[in-house]
């Protein structure tokens, strides 16, 4: 039960400069870097890492959450203003971003992605606040058998609803999944496509992946591209207004993709990707509009950016009540908070209310901050794409590339972005969509891991699938999710067959 | 005989020049190895041997003034930092904070080996070790051992246990358990010891051979109980616990053993120089107390007995893999 005291104490603790200093620091930072296509929440971890040993363990807790949550407010601005992603979470956003800037309404897709993250984050904080033991037991109940299930859901929900033809998405999220391969086996230990080298043993890195498909294939496919463009842009306040119903629309999409993301960030290893990924769909099939969906449908960025700040407040939940981190930049922040002497852990709550409490605060603290923060530079970052493109591109390469070096310090990663931009181009060409190749990779290994693991622990009976109420409630909604495809195809197919019916040619 | 007087008198002052002129070189002899070293550990931040070490560091730091800075090195189960150290220069300046059992593991586990343990490494010293622990859910309706290998014989399909990764100690212990008491025990590897607790806790897989302080938390909390220890003698820390030779299986034994080991090359001067530093910080009061606090015992010796003991490891573990 909450207590007024661990409240008080977290609040006092909080509630000095140095703490809220650091905060500050810390969410700049975040959106700063997550704004920067390559260099992300992991690389500005990493680096001040050194700097947190002699903080205090609140200060340095509370910079580095910052700098965490902060990501998931700036990744969207490259998103939209440039077609590459900041973060691989904010990929799904070029995909309705990227569109909305070319129309115009750069200023309003930039709004409306920072009041959605607010709200995502927000809420999300509420969740980690209010019911941070039983949603940990969530956590806890989650086997492989129930997350092989989960990932089929996501896997599916993609395919199903993305843009064109499902086999172009089946086969990309394979080619994705085959690139997911690349590294050690968990349960054998054998080494699978590494060529025998050192740098692949670990598998491909997600951000080169992500970066290359995206950020790269796009500078390529604009090389050589007549540049058009009309006179500068004046951004004023009143441009950058959404209108009409784009706010009920976005937000109502925003509280669906904050239940999504605050869901995934509850399952550690979930990660945004898929948070964000979801959310999209369910947009799409839900919304009335669905066939803007891929030309600047504000649900499309909306629900997903809600959907990715819940995910990253949320995922605070089973790293500190479990002490298990969701992905390789929480690790960082456990490491932290290891150095400083902080166990997290099941004893976390009771050992150290006010360090939890006073972490909540800063979340919604810090997330007020970054409101305040992003809504000004919205007219800058629009201001920026006043760049001619032959400067402003070969700048992003440099960023890119001295990005994805500073994550894991290894020139295979920089070699990897080129071969992915190469391979991200071909697929433009042949109209491919890259943003199932990034859900494959991520979600193809999770699934392997999952099967195999299932399989082990109930010594290979594949009955393990069906044998918790969880996993058989979310197979139940696969089944539905491809019944309802199916039968809205025969429908459509008989319809074409059938002819107008007279009821539609009175209308 | 005027200039020889002059001779005689200056052959002092040449002496005492000479003398003065050798005493850096005597200087430069004992700076064998440079003020600054860099230890290479091959974990992320924060994981406990990280932890550990830079608390040896700081107190090498205090006492004899030399920079010690820790490196993290995370990749490919430990190998990605120990190949950095084989690459470094063998003056003294690095060195590699090796779990002896990991680094052989992966050496014989390799079709090739991307670095040899013996040949590519200079022993140093031992630094400290943990014993392993079986650790059961608590829910489990074994209490002991030999009731939970009763039970394994009556299961379909024998126990399940969990590891932080193939070919770790936890795994190959597994292995060994398997072969010495007849019950089929399936191996099953996870990605670090987080998630493997998470599995144990919820009662999906049987047994977790870890360290006591990963687990201590889960046991405080009563979510977890531990059978054994493995180990010979039992531990202060668990004193209630006890050993798997107790309980029937003296070879069982496995714990998590750090040794540091220099680049082969470096010479034998600056070896013994560091084996002093490291091995007096190592046993340094306020060290073995943090250290034993979690269940880790300091444990430091020469160079010799490292090398004897990295043998014997080889010997161990290659055993254990044939048998599988």
């Amino acid at each position: 039960m909450v207590n007024a005291g661990d409240l008080w104490s977290g609040l006092t603790l909080l509630f000095s400069f140095e703490a809220l200093l650091y905060c500050f620091i810390g969410v700049a930072l975040g959106t700063f870097v997550g704004v920067l296509p390559g260099i992300g929440a992991m690389t500005a971890i990493a680096l001040l890492l050194p700097i947190t040993y002699q903080l205090e363990p609140i200060t340095s807790l509370v910079m580095l959450a910052g700098i965490y949550y902060g990501t998931q407010y700036g990744g969207s601005t490259a998103s939209i203003l440039l077609n590459m992603p900041g973060t691989p979470t904010t990929a799904v956003t070029c995909l309705d971003g990227y569109p909305m800037m070319k129309q115009g309404r750069g200023g309003v897709a930039l709004l409306i992605t920072a009041i959605s993250s607010f709200i995502g984050s927000i809420i999300g904080t509420v969740a980690l606040a209010l019911f941070a033991p039983p949603l940990a037991q969530i956590a806890i109940s989650f086997g492989s058998a129930e997350y092989l299930s989960l990932v089929v859901l996501g896997l599916l929900a993609v395919v199903l609803f993305s843009e064109g033809s499902v086999f172009r998405s089946l086969a990309a999220i394979s080619i994705g999944a085959l690139l997911g391969t690349v590294g050690i086996d968990i349960n054998t230990g054998e080494q699978r496509f590494t060529f025998g080298l050192l740098s692949l043993y670990d598998g491909v890195a997600l951000t080169a992946v992500a970066l290359g498909i995206f950020g790269l294939a796009e500078v390529i496919a604009n090389v050589g591209q007549v540049e058009e463009r009309g006179p500068a842009q004046r951004i004023s306040l009143r441009s950058m207004l959404p209108t009409g119903d784009d706010w009920p629309r976005s937000l109502k999409a925003a509280l669906r993709g904050t239940a999504i993301g605050s869901f995934f960030g509850v399952l550690p290893g979930a990660g945004g990707v898929m948070a964000s990924f979801m959310s999209y769909a369910l947009e799409k099939r839900v919304s009335k509009n669905s066939a803007e969906f891929g030309h600047g449908a504000i649900e499309g960025i909306a629900g997903p950016e809600a959907a990715n700040n819940a995910n990253a407040q949320t995922a605070f939940i089973p790293t500190l009540t479990l002490g298990l981190p969701g992905d390789a930049v929480m690790a960082l922040i456990v490491s932290a908070m290891m150095i400083q002497g902080v166990t997290p852990g099941p004893s976390f709550l009771h050992t150290n209310p006010a360090l939890f409490w006073a972490l909540v605060f800063s979340f919604v603290i810090g997330n007020a901050m970054l409101l305040v923060l992003n809504i000004p530079l919205v007219g800058l970052w629009v201001r920026l794409l006043n760049i001619p493109y032959r400067t402003l591109y070969p700048a992003i390469v440099v960023l890119i590339c001295c990005g994805i070096y500073s994550v894991g310090t290894s020139v295979a990663d920089v070699v990897t972005v080129a071969v992915m931009g190469v391979l991200g181009y071909g697929m433009r060409l042949l109209r491919f969509a890259a943003a199932p190749l990034l859900l494959g990779f991520v979600l193809g290994p999770l699934m392997e891991e999952h099967f195999r693991r299932a399989l082990l622990l109930s010594s290979g009976h594949l009955s393990t699938f069906v044998s918790s109420w969880i996993s058989v409630v979310i197979l139940g909604a696969v089944v539905l999710m491809v019944l309802s495809v199916v039968v809205r195809q025969f429908r459509s197919r008989r319809q074409a067959a059938v002819g107008p019916s007279p009821a539609d040619e009175e209308l | 005989m005027k200039t020889i007087s002059t001779a005689w008198k200056t052959l002092p002052a040449l002496l005492l020049g000479a003398g003065i002129a050798l005493l850096p070189a005597g200087a430069a002899l004992a700076q064998s190895v440079p003020d600054t070293i860099t230890v290479v550990v091959p974990y992320t931040p924060g994981a406990t041997a990280d932890l550990n070490l830079r608390l040896i560091a700081r107190e090498v730091t205090e006492t004899s003034g030399r920079n010690v800075i820790v490196k993290n090195v995370p990749g490919a189960g430990a190998v990605l930092g120990a190949v950095e150290v084989v690459g470094a220069r063998p003056d003294g300046g690095t060195l590699l904070l090796s779990i002896v059992g990991t680094h052989v593991t992966s050496e014989l586990a390799a079709s090739t080996p991307p670095y040899s343990l013996r040949e590519d490494f200079v022993p140093v010293t031992r630094l400290w070790s943990a014993p392993l622990v079986l650790a059961v859910d608590a829910d489990s309706p074994a209490n002991s051992v030999a009731e939970l290998l009763e039970q394994g014989r009556q299961k379909d399909g024998g126990l399940s246990y969990a590891s932080p990764g193939v070919n770790s100690a936890s795994h190959l212990v597994g292995i060994a358990l398997a072969h010495e008491s007849g019950v089929p025990m399936r191996h099953v590897a996870y990605q670090g010891a987080a998630p493997a607790i998470v599995d144990l806790v919820a009662g999906r897989v049987d047994i977790y051979f870890s360290s006591y302080t990963a687990i201590a938390p889960q046991v405080a909390q009563g979510q977890l109980k531990v059978l054994a220890v493995l180990d010979p003698s039992r531990q202060d820390l668990i004193s209630d616990i006890p050993t798997m030779e107790e309980a029937g299986f003296a070879g069982i034994n496995a714990g998590i053993e750090f040794a540091l080991l220099a680049p082969a090359g470096t010479p034998s001067e600056a070896v013994e120089v560091l084996r002093k530093e490291f091995s007096a910080a190592a046993n340094a009061a306020n060290v073995q107390e943090t250290l034993a606090a979690s269940g880790d015992a300091v444990a430091t010796g020469t160079p010799e007995e490292l090398a004897a003991f990295i043998d014997a490891k080889f010997e161990e573990i290659s055993a254990i893999l044939a048998s599988r």
